[in-house]
């Protein structure tokens, strides 16, 4: 089976902190995998019955600390978007950037994503990345299971199990499963495998559709909550 | 049609065009209702209440999109606030690909300027592929909205990084905004008898 990963690198709350003066997270140290992410990897390792498995993700120069670990957890290769047309944008404009990457990089059998992430708790790039590549979807996916072209799986929530036909997207529930931890090997060979840096030109897409400038969202300002 | 077509796919087979309108085009808000086992979802009447409040706010018309219950639930929907209910061509329980074309559908045909949705399994589902099929921003998560008359502009306030930040965001140029509740949001508003609306049966 080809599947790709979709990451979103986040910062590590557990050095971050807000600051109340100025009303934002301050990060301390380097970005992490999200965690939703990385449960989606182990569920994407448990299904690759050799194959291949890809990372996507748009970033910056701070990206690949994010890819390595999902790379030492036994990914094959990664697709970062790194060109700065692609950085600041949201759901919408990301979702057509990693679409491209992930179109560009062949056919994929499943597509995975980590259904909410750390920053906002509610998903919305697995069923834009589904609707973006013409695929199937399903959310808060808990365990899968592949037999011929149909998959096979359960869901946290009130939706209950369900079955697509491949290729599909799927996005993992946090906390669903055991992404397996790195080891001192892993992460050695994680060093050597390719991140491959992929510009906006190549994705034959248009720089008002991605970035920025592509975003229908904007974060106007944080703020602490009321005590 | 095959069962992987895009909402877009369909929407080409029945001759709806996704070309793009400006924002002046747009206008009045749209909430989804949810039906469970024929009845309107507590979420989905709160959603109503939050959706009325905007509505006010910016002299607005409110239609509701009901799915997955009937017609026998539209006057709950106008006496607690809807100036019309719509019913669309799909089926009682979830289906994903059907309800979304129904949703997209209705904004196309509708061209409200907000959709307004509760947070549910099924909005979750539904909500990010719909904006992402007509090309536009959904603020998901929001535990509270904000009305800017002036921009005709709908602000969320999400929590970020489980609570630890609050963010404010807005769709300033899209349309329509679409805006997922956060969980227990709202509350059920009371039923007004004297409201009246219509009931529109929408077309397949």
């Amino acid at each position: 089976m080809r599947i790709a990963i979709c990451l979103k690198p986040v910062p590590d709350l557990a050095t971050a902190y807000v600051s109340k003066s100025r009303g934002e997270l301050v990060e301390q140290s380097k970005r992490v995998p999200n965690p939703a992410d990385e449960n989606a990897m182990a569920l994407a390792l448990s299904l690759r019955d050799g194959g291949e498995v890809a990372v996507f993700t748009v970033g910056d120069e701070a990206a690949p600390d994010a890819l390595r670990p999902l790379l030492a957890m036994g990914a094959d290769r990664a697709y970062l978007v790194d060109d700065e047309q692609a950085q600041g944008g949201d759901a919408l404009a990301d979702a057509k950037a990693l679409a491209a990457a992930i179109r560009k990089a062949g056919d994929f059998d499943l597509v995975l994503c980590g259904a909410s992430s750390l920053v906002h708790e509610v998903g919305q790039l697995g069923p834009r990345l589904a609707e973006a590549l013409g695929l199937p979807h399903a959310t808060r996916v808990t365990s899968a299971q592949v037999s011929g072209a149909t998959v096979s799986f359960s869901r946290a929530g009130s939706l209950g199990e369900g079955s697509l036909s491949l290729p599909a997207v799927l996005t993992v529930e946090p906390g669903c499963n055991s992404p397996p931890l790195p080891n001192a090997i892993t992460v050695m060979k994680a060093a050597r495998k390719p991140i491959d840096s992929v510009s906006v030109e190549e994705l034959a897409l248009e720089p008002d559709q991605v970035g920025a400038a592509g975003a229908a969202v904007r974060l106007r300002l944080t703020q602490l909550p009321e005590p | 049609m095959t069962e992987d077509s895009t909402a877009q796919e369909l929407m080409a087979a029945y001759g709806i065009s996704l070309e793009e309108e400006t924002a002046e085009e747009y206008r009045g808000l749209l909430v989804v209702a949810e039906g469970q086992q024929g009845q309107v979802s507590e979420a989905s009447l709160a959603a109503l209440g939050v959706g009325r409040d905007l509505a006010d706010a910016f002299g607005a018309r409110l239609e509701v999109l009901l799915l997955g219950a009937g017609e026998d639930q539209a006057p709950g929907l106008i006496s607690r606030g809807a100036d019309a209910v719509l019913l669309p061509q799909a089926p009682a329980a979830y289906q994903a690909q059907a309800w979304l074309a129904a949703l997209v559908s209705a904004v196309q045909t509708r061209r409200p300027e907000v959709v307004l949705l509760a947070g549910t399994d099924i909005t979750r589902d539904l909500a990010p592929r719909a904006a992402q099929c007509l090309d536009t921003g959904l603020i998901g998560g929001a535990q509270e909205l904000r009305a800017e008359a002036d921009e005709r502009l709908v602000v969320g306030i999400v929590p970020l990084y489980g609570g630890r930040l609050l963010g404010e965001f807005a769709c300033p140029v899209r349309r329509p905004q679409f805006i997922a509740l956060a969980e227990k949001v709202g509350r059920v508003p009371s039923e007004d008898r004297w409201r009246t609306g219509e009931v529109v049966h929408l077309p397949a």
